[in-house]
C-alpha cells in the first residue's frame, strides 16, 4: 500500500513535468483540476454507493501498521493516489491518441482514449483488488474477481472527460446540447457573459470547462445506471458487505 | 493609441492563448518525459503483479474482510464459526487447545475458496493454539448451553457459548421436515466461479497465469504508448 502510494506520488511528479511541456503549463493545470475533481466525483460515489471501498486497512490490527487506512493523503473518502492515478491514465490516453490519430474526430479520438484507459485499468485493477489497495463490493457480473461494471466505467468516464476537455479547452466549441443551460446558468452567473466559448478568457474557460464536467458527471450516472441494473439481473457474485 | 489600446484590451486572450501554446520541440521533450511516466507505471504494475502472484493463486484472498472489531482491551480476535455460531469461552480464559489432528473438535476445518473472511483470523489464532498442549480432554468435553433461569447446573469446567447458535432448535428424531411454501432462488453467492474468479486465472500454465496475464498487458500497452511516441518523433523530425 505505501509501496504503491509512494510510487504514484513520484510518478506523479515526473508525469506533471512532462504534461506540462506537452500540453501547456495552465492548460495542463486545467486538465490535472479536471481530473482530480472529475475522479474524486466518481470514487466517492462509488464508495457511497457501497461499490467500492478503500478502508481494508483501517482497523484494528491492521490499523497499528497502516494508520489513516493504509493511505497518507485523503480526499474525503477517497485516496489522493487513486485520483493521481486516473489523472495520469487520462492525460497519457489522450495523449497517446492525439498522436496516433489527430485528424479523426473529436469523438473517435476519445473513444480511443478510454480504451487505452481501459488497458490500464486491465492491468491496475487486478493487482489492487489482489493487494488489497481496494475492493469491491457490488453485486455484479465479475470478471477475474473485478465487476465488470468497473471497466465500463473507466471507458466511459474517460471517454467523456477527454471529449469535454478537447471541445472546451483546446478548441472552444460550443455543445448544442447544453448550450442553453449554459447560458442560463454559469454565463448569466458568476461569469456574466454571452461570449462564444472561443472568446472567453482562459479562467473563464476553465469555469466553462468544470461545469460541463459536472454535467459529464450527471450523464456518466445516468448511463451507468442501466449497466448496473443489467449487471445486477445476471451477477454472478452477490455483495459482499463490508462491514467495516 | 487609444484604439490600439482597445485592439488589444480585445484581443488580450487570444495573445495568451498564442504564449500558452508552447513550442514543438518542448511538446516533443514533454510527450517523451509523460510517455516514459507511463512506461515506468506500466512496470511497477506488471511488478506488483508478478509479486502478488502467490496472493493471486489464493482465492479467498481477494474476497477476504479485515478481521472485525475487537472489544478494547482485547488483542484476540475471535473467530468467525460457519453457521454463525460462536466460538465458546474457555473458563479462566484458556484457550482452545491444540488438537492432534491438527484441528480443535467441533471446528470446522478451514474453508477454502468459499470466500469467507478466515485467513487472517486463523492466523491470529495460531500461536496460542500451539502454545497450550494439555488441554485435548477439555476440547472434547460437550458444550452445555446454559439457559437464562438455570443456575449453577453447569459443570465448573464446562464451557458456555457466548450466545446460542443461531440456527436455532434442531428437529427431533420425529419430527416432520417442514416444507417451504417458496422455494427462493438460490441467488450469487460471495465468490466467483469460473471467469469470474482471478484464482482460476492464477493457477493456469502451471501456477504462472496471472503473470502472464499482467507481462501481456504490460506489453500491449507499452506497445501502444511507443507507438505514440514514436509518431510524435517522426512528426517532429519531418518539420
Amino acid at each position: 500500500m505505501i509501496v504503491f502510494e509512494a510510487a504514484t506520488f513520484i510518478l506523479f511528479l515526473v508525469f506533471y513535468q512532462g504534461a506540462r511541456r506537452a500540453m501547456g503549463r495552465s492548460r495542463n493545470r486545467a486538465f490535472l483540476l479536471g481530473a482530480v475533481l472529475f475522479s474524486l466525483a466518481v470514487e466517492t460515489t462509488a464508495v457511497l454507493g457501497g461499490v467500492k471501498n478503500f478502508y481494508w486497512y483501517s482497523l484494528n490490527s491492521y490499523y497499528k501498521h497502516y494508520p489513516l487506512g493504509g493511505y497518507i493523503i485523503w480526499l474525503g473518502l477517497v485516496p489522493l493516489a487513486a485520483c493521481l492515478l486516473w489523472y495520469m491514465v487520462a492525460a497519457s490516453s489522450y495523449v497517446a491518441s492525439s498522436t496516433l490519430m489527430p485528424k479523426r474526430s473529436i469523438w473517435a479520438r476519445a473513444a480511443v482514449a478510454g480504451a487505452i484507459a481501459t488497458g490500464f485499468y486491465l492491468l491496475i485493477e487486478p493487482v489492487a483488488v489482489t493487494n488489497h489497495w481496494w475492493t469491491w463490493n457490488l453485486k455484479s457480473f465479475y470478471i477475474i474477481d473485478v465487476p465488470l461494471l468497473a471497466w465500463i466505467g473507466v471507458f466511459l468516464t474517460v471517454f467523456l472527460f477527454t471529449a469535454v476537455y478537447q471541445l472546451t479547452m483546446v478548441e472552444g466549441k460550443e455543445m448544442p446540447l447544453i448550450q442553453k443551460l449554459e447560458d442560463l446558468s454559469i454565463k448569466r452567473w458568476p461569469m456574466r457573459s454571452r461570449k462564444h466559448t472561443k472568446n472567453l478568457g482562459f479562467h473563464q474557460l476553465v469555469g466553462v470547462f468544470l461545469f460541463r464536467l459536472a454535467i459529464a458527471f450527471v450523464a456518466f450516472c445516468a448511463v451507468m445506471a442501466p449497466f448496473m441494473i443489467v449487471l445486477w439481473v445476471i451477477a454472478n457474485r452477490g455483495q459482499i458487505p463490508p462491514g467495516w | 493609441m487609444a484604439n490600439k489600446r482597445i485592439e488589444l484590451e480585445q484581443y488580450k486572450h487570444y495573445i495568451s492563448l498564442w504564449e500558452e501554446e508552447p513550442n514543438r520541440k518542448g511538446v516533443r521533450i514533454g510527450m517523451t518525459v509523460m510517455i516514459v511516466a507511463a512506461l515506468l507505471l506500466v512496470v511497477f504494475l506488471v511488478i506488483s503483479g508478478w509479486l502478488s502472484n502467490s496472493l493471486a493463486l489464493n482465492p479467498a484472498n481477494v474476497l477476504e474482510k479485515p478481521p472485525g472489531k475487537a472489544p478494547p482491551g482485547q488483542n484476540q480476535q475471535v473467530p468467525n464459526m460457519p453457521g454463525g455460531q460462536q466460538v465458546p469461552n474457555m473458563p479462566g480464559g484458556q484457550q482452545v487447545p491444540n488438537m492432534p489432528g491438527g484441528q480443535p473438535q467441533g471446528m470446522a476445518p478451514r474453508p477454502r475458496g468459499t470466500g469467507q473472511c478466515d485467513i487472517a483470523m486463523w492466523d491470529t489464532l495460531r500461536p496460542p493454539l500451539a502454545a497450550s498442549s494439555d488441554g485435548a480432554l477439555l476440547a472434547q468435553q460437550v458444550p452445555v448451553v446454559t439457559q437464562p433461569g438455570e443456575t449453577g447446573s453447569t459443570a465448573p469446567d464446562a464451557p458456555t457459548f457466548l450466545s446460542a447458535p443461531s440456527s436455532g432448535p434442531s428437529p427431533g428424531p420425529e419430527a416432520k421436515p417442514v416444507k417451504e411454501k417458496k422455494k427462493k432462488k438460490p441467488g450469487p453467492g460471495k465468490q466467483t466461479r469460473g471467469i469470474g474468479n482471478l484464482g482460476n486465472l492464477a493457477k493456469n500454465v502451471s501456477a504462472r497465469g496471472f503473470e502472464l496475464y499482467v507481462l501481456v498487458l504490460g506489453i500491449a500497452l507499452a506497445v501502444v504508448l511507443y507507438l505514440a511516441l514514436r509518431k510524435a518523433r517522426k512528426e517532429g523530425k519531418a518539420t
